[in-house]
C-alpha cells in the first residue's frame, strides 16, 4: 500500500503507468485520473466503470456521448459491453461476465474487426456480430 | 495590472514591451512578461534572492551558481537556506521573504511541506499568497534531441497562484466530516485571464483555452469561466482563438493529443495537477521551467514542483529545469544574452545527447551536466 500527492501521480501515471495496480482516490482526482489513465490504453472506446453502491450497481462507459460521431454507426461498443459485463459481475454473476470479457478479449485479440478509434473501419454492429460469434462458439 | 515604470541606479531596463517572440525559437528560456518590475540593480550588478529550498534544491541551484558565475553573470546572490522539514525555520522564512520583497527578483526549489494536519502550511504557497505572485507559468515544450511519446509539445500553462482550492480554509463541525473552503474571486479571475492573454499577445502565440469544471461547480468555476469569456472579448480583434474546456476532458486529451494545446489558463488545483501532466508529456519535472509573476515580484523556479527527497544529496537531481528557470529570470533582468548563451548551452547538450541524468533515461550525474553546460559555453 502506498500513497501518493495527486501531482505526482499524474506524472508517474503517465510515465510508468504499469506500476500501479489498484487506485483509490477522492471525487474530483479520481475524475481526472480516470480519465487520464482512459487515454493511455489506446483508446476511450474500450475502457469500462461501474458505480457501485452497497445495493445499487450501475455500469458506464468512461467515454462521452461523442456528438460528433453520433448517429454515424461507428462507435466502439466495447466499453459499453465490457460495462454492461461489470455491472453483472458485482450483480454476483460472475460466470457470463467472465465470458463476455473473454470473447471481448479474442475479438480484440484477432484484431480484423476494429472500429475507426482503433484504427478498423468495422462498424458497431460489425463488433457485436464477432462479440456474438465468440460467445457462440 | 499597471506598468509600474521607475528610474533605477545605472541604466534603464532593456525591456522592449512590444517585442514578439516567436515560440519556436531556440530562446525559448524565457517569454516577455507583460508588466515591468524594477529589481534592485546596484553598481551594474543586480542582487537576487535565492532559496534553494529542500530535497534536490540546493544541488541544481549549486548548478545556477557555477554556471552563473563562469559568465561573470552580474548577479549576487542573497541566499536563505529555508528548509520546510526542520523545526524553526519560521524566522529563516520571514527574512527570506523580507529579501525578496527588497530585490524583487528571486530564484527558488521547493520547500517541503509535512502532510501533517498540525504541522505548517505550505511555506511555497504562503510566499506566492503573501507577495501576492498571483501568475504560475510553466513552459512545456519538447526538447530537440530528446524524443518522448508525443513530438511538438509547446504547451504554456497559466495558472492562478493565490486563491481557489489552496486558500488553506477547512473546518471540522462534526468530527469525521470536514468542511474545505474554495474561495474564487472575479479579481483574481481577471487579472489571470488577462495575464494568459496579454502573454500569448506578446510571445506570438495564437489560442487561449480556459480548463475549469464548472459543470460541477457552477458558481466557483462558473465565475472563473464566465470572467475568462469576458475578458476574451476585449482581445477578440487580436487574432488569438479562445476555448474552454472540461479539466477531466484535458487530461484526457493531454495525454492522448497535446498537439492541439497552445496557452492554458486555469484556476489553481488544475493547473497544480495539469503541469504534472504537461512536465510528463517532455520529460519530467526535471525539465520544465517555470515562473511566478504578480504585479511587484517575480520569483523563478521549475514549473513542475517536486521536492525530490528521494534522490536529494546523490548528485542525480537534473538541473536543466532551474538552469533555464534561471535564464527566464536573466531575461527578466534584461540580461539577454547571457540568457540566450545558458539556454543555448543546455539545449545543445540535451540534443547531443551524450550527458543524461537518470530522470532523463541517462546515468550521469548533476555535476556531469553542469560541466557539459559549462564546457559549451
Amino acid at each position: 500500500m502506498d500513497e501518493q500527492i495527486v501531482d505526482s501521480m499524474v506524472y508517474r501515471l503517465f510515465r510508468e503507468p504499469d506500476a500501479f495496480d489498484v487506485v483509490v482516490a477522492p471525487n474530483l482526482y479520481g475524475d481526472i485520473l480516470s480519465d487520464a489513465a482512459a487515454a493511455l490504453v489506446g483508446s476511450l472506446g474500450l475502457v469500462s466503470s461501474v458505480n457501485a453502491g452497497d445495493s445499487f450497481f450501475m455500469g458506464e462507459p468512461v467515454h462521452g456521448s461523442a456528438p460528433n460521431i453520433a448517429g454515424q454507426g461507428i462507435a466502439n461498443p466495447i466499453a459499453s459491453i465490457r460495462s454492461g459485463a461489470l455491472m453483472l459481475e458485482y450483480m454476483g454473476y460472475t460466470e457470463p461476465a467472465l465470458k463476455i470479457y473473454s470473447a471481448v478479449d479474442n475479438v480484440l485479440r484477432k484484431a480484423n474487426v476494429l472500429t475507426p478509434d482503433l484504427g478498423g473501419s468495422a462498424k458497431t454492429a460489425d463488433v457485436e456480430a464477432a462479440v456474438l460469434l465468440e460467445l457462440g462458439a | 495590472m499597471s506598468a509600474l515604470r521607475s528610474l533605477v541606479r545605472g541604466a534603464p531596463l532593456a525591456q522592449s514591451s512590444l517585442a514578439t517572440r516567436a515560440a519556436s525559437t531556440l530562446s525559448v528560456g524565457s517569454q516577455r512578461i507583460p508588466s515591468a518590475r524594477t529589481p534592485t540593480k546596484y553598481g551594474g550588478v543586480y542582487t537576487v534572492t535565492l532559496i534553494p529550498g529542500d530535497g534536490i534544491g540546493k544541488e541544481i541551484t549549486g548548478s545556477v551558481k557555477e554556471v552563473f558565475s563562469s559568465l561573470n553573470v552580474p548577479i549576487e546572490w542573497e541566499e536563505y537556506n529555508v528548509s520546510g522539514e526542520t523545526h524553526g525555520s519560521e524566522k529563516l522564512f520571514k527574512e527570506a521573504m523580507e529579501s525578496l520583497r527588497r530585490n524583487k527578483v528571486g530564484l527558488k526549489g521547493s520547500m517541503y511541506t509535512p502532510i501533517d494536519a498540525s504541522a505548517h502550511n505550505s511555506w511555497n504557497v504562503a510566499l506566492r499568497q503573501r507577495l501576492d505572485i498571483y501568475a504560475s507559468l510553466t513552459l512545456c515544450k519538447s526538447l530537440p534531441g530528446f524524443p518522448t511519446r508525443h513530438k511538438d509539445v509547446d504547451i504554456v500553462i497559466v495558472r492562478e497562484n493565490t486563491e481557489g482550492e489552496y486558500s488553506g480554509l477547512e473546518h471540522s463541525s462534526v468530527p469525521g466530516v470536514v468542511e474545505s473552503l474554495k474561495v474564487s474571486t472575479r479579481a483574481g479571475a481577471e487579472r489571470i485571464a488577462r495575464f494568459a492573454f496579454d502573454f500569448a499577445l506578446k510571445n506570438g502565440r495564437k489560442r487561449v483555452v480556459c480548463v475549469h469544471k464548472a459543470n460541477i461547480m457552477k458558481l466557483g468555476d462558473g465565475l472563473f469561466l464566465n470572467t475568462f469569456r469576458d475578458v476574451a472579448k476585449q482581445y477578440e480583434n487580436s487574432g488569438i482563438t479562445t476555448g474552454d474546456m472540461i479539466v477531466d476532458n484535458t487530461s484526457m486529451q493531454l495525454v492522448g493529443k497535446p498537439g492541439q494545446f497552445d496557452v492554458m489558463v486555469m484556476p489553481n488545483l488544475y493547473g497544480n495537477i495539469v503541469t504534472n501532466i504537461g512536465a510528463a508529456l517532455v520529460g519530467g519535472p526535471g525539465v520544465v521551467p517555470g515562473a511566478n509573476i504578480g504585479r511587484d515580484f517575480a520569483l523563478y523556479e521549475p514549473g513542475c514542483r517536486h521536492v525530490a527527497k528521494d534522490i536529494a544529496t546523490q548528485n542525480k537531481a537534473n538541473p536543466t529545469a532551474m538552469l533555464l528557470s534561471a535564464t527566464m529570470m536573466l531575461r527578466h533582468l534584461g540580461l539577454d544574452t547571457q540568457a540566450d548563451a545558458i539556454a543555448g548551452a543546455v539545449y545543445k547538450v540535451i540534443e547531443e545527447g551524450k550527458v543524461r541524468t537518470a530522470d532523463v533515461g541517462g546515468s550521469s550525474t548533476t555535476s556531469d551536466f553542469t560541466k557539459a553546460v559549462l564546457d559549451q559555453l
